[in-house]
């Protein structure tokens, strides 16, 4: 009979564990998310700073190539935070 | 201060605590008023401290009868809140969506470490008979409950501070 009470608070107690863990996951999805998110609206802004030096006409030397290497980076962009996204909805769905 | 009035405090201490995570709860969606990790931390503090506040008296009734299933009770019960505790800590972060702060960490890992702590008393008393683990016990939970109402705290005070960095940066810029 005493075996049985040791299962069921051995049991509680795993039980206990694996919801902590589940915590830690989440703890370090979220602090992924949030370096990720860090890096890539530094991305965004550089991006925006050579728009803007662009337009008043900072960038005097080929002025085209710089507006179309612009442009390639920008794309560039955009397919990284879409890969992102998809990436992080991935991660959240297997690992939770 | 002798060692009994040091106990009377000790023991008197789930009441006191309780009401302090409630005063913290309301302190805070007074100041924040949003959900945010440390919400969901103390809604879980609040309610874990005061179900195993309003059933220690019953379950310390039901407990004093002979019988092993009767002091099963008292330790599962206990084990059995901090689990539900750390269950619900992750499962409102979840729902809520919300990033899982240092204190939330922090606080799933105290409740693990009380339940830990039910779980060896319990074989320890019943299964070895020994008393190994009785006076680890009988101070230990008294002290997490201290350490972690200090840490919810110090990390209200360092919120409270750092929202009001970015009150006075938001009203410079």
């Amino acid at each position: 009979m005493n075996i049985i009470f040791v299962l069921a608070i051995v049991l509680i107690n795993t039980l206990a564990f694996m919801a902590y863990r589940k915590l830690s996951i989440l703890r370090s999805i979220s602090q992924i998310q949030a370096e990720v998110e860090l890096e890539m609206q530094d991305r965004a802004h550089q991006l925006l700073v050579r728009r803007d030096q662009l337009e008043v006409g900072l960038v005097k030397d080929a002025a085209e190539q710089a507006d179309e290497q612009w442009k390639g980076d920008l794309a560039e962009y955009m397919e990284e935070f879409e890969q992102e996204a998809l990436l992080r909805a991935k991660r959240r769905l297997t690992k939770v | 201060m002798n060692w009994s009035e040091i106990d009377a405090v000790l023991f008197s201490l789930d009441k006191i605590i309780f009401i302090a995570y409630f005063v913290l709860l309301i302190l805070v969606m007074l100041f924040q008023r949003k959900v945010s990790s440390f919400v969901i931390t103390l809604v879980v503090l609040s309610v874990a401290n005061g179900a195993m506040t309003s059933l220690s008296p019953m379950l310390y009734q039901f407990s004093s009868q002979p019988g092993m299933a009767y002091k099963f009770t008292w330790y599962a019960s206990f084990a059995l809140i901090d689990m539900l505790a750390v269950f619900l800590l992750y499962k409102f972060h979840y729902l809520l969506k919300q990033s899982v702060s240092f204190v939330a960490n922090l606080t799933g890992m105290f409740f693990v470490m009380l339940a830990t702590l039910q779980t060896f008393r319990f074989i320890d008393r019943f299964i070895f008979d020994a008393e190994v683990f009785q006076q680890i016990y009988r101070y230990g939970i008294p002290s997490l409950n201290i350490v972690q109402v200090s840490v919810v705290v110090i990390s209200l005070i360092y919120e409270f501070k750092l929202s009001q960095r970015y009150l006075k940066a938001g009203s410079m810029v």
